[in-house]
């Protein structure tokens, strides 16, 4: 049984609530971590809300290694949360779309690569906030397309990402410092 | 390899395993190397990780006091 109940949810004056994504967000493969923080559960015994919808502490990376950036033009990304299952066995489904502008080598090789890796990303709201999207034991699965667009519409790359569990917001923020 | 500026370094380190460079916390670019301690303030009361307070340094030890020697 959850250790800790559910609060009122009402209208919030005064609070600001944009809606869509921000125009920078990070992306890193499972492999650049070295701890993967985790949220309480909600049967956890000191779970509180705080505990259980964000992840407070750094992930640590291996040495040298960091989030890369990501770049997605402004009203063309959204991030969502589904509810996947049947009753009784549901679980959380997180998914996300970016779309990178742009044709050239380098992001066809990350296409590929992309396309061919699981990790986590850490997708920035329009008021700042980071939700994370994947996690150590259900990371997210990419799939990187391309398309040229016509004369009048959009060239670029579209970037989803698609993970069981619910995302959650990481506080820590984007980190492209490499480790130490 | 970049630093934090001295008057920063002299309250904060930078957390364990993490770098001086860039990051992004609450909509807003932190280059470490480039902030005042004044920005490095702000930050960490609004929950910034990546830098932690010092902990105050331990007064100097004096020598031990060589002990007389009875005639």
């Amino acid at each position: 049984m959850a250790k800790f109940d559910i609060v009122d949810m009402i209208h919030q004056d005064g609070v600001t609530n944009p809606s869509g994504l921000a125009t920078m967000h990070g992306i890193a493969l499972l492999g650049y971590f070295t701890t993967i923080q985790k949220p309480d559960a909600v049967d956890e015994d000191d779970a509180t809300g705080t505990t259980v919808g964000s992840i407070a502490t750094a992930h640590v990376f291996e040495a040298g290694a960091c989030m890369k950036k990501l770049y997605g033009t402004e009203n063309k990304g959204e991030a969502k949360d589904d509810v996947v299952g049947d009753k009784d066995s549901q679980n959380g489904k997180g998914s996300f779309t970016i779309m990178l502008p742009g044709s050239k080598a380098d992001y066809i090789a990350d296409r590929k690569l992309l396309n061919a890796s699981i990790g986590i990303a850490f997708i920035t709201m329009a008021d700042g906030q980071v939700l994370q999207y994947g996690s150590e034991d259900f990371p997210c699965h990419f799939k990187v397309t391309w398309g040229s667009g016509n004369n009048e519409s959009y060239r670029g790359y579209t970037i989803t990402g698609e993970c069981y569990g619910d995302s959650v917001i990481y506080t820590p923020g984007l980190n492209f410092t490499p480790a130490a | 390899m970049a630093k934090l500026k001295e008057e920063v370094a002299r309250k904060y380190e930078v957390l364990a395993g993490h770098g001086v460079g860039e990051y992004r916390f609450a909509g807003q670019t932190v280059h470490l190397d480039k902030l005042t301690l004044e920005q490095a303030d702000k930050l960490v009361k609004k929950g910034f990780p990546y830098l932690v307070k010092k902990a105050p340094a331990k007064p100097a030890q004096e020598p031990p006091q060589k002990e007389d020697k009875k005639a």
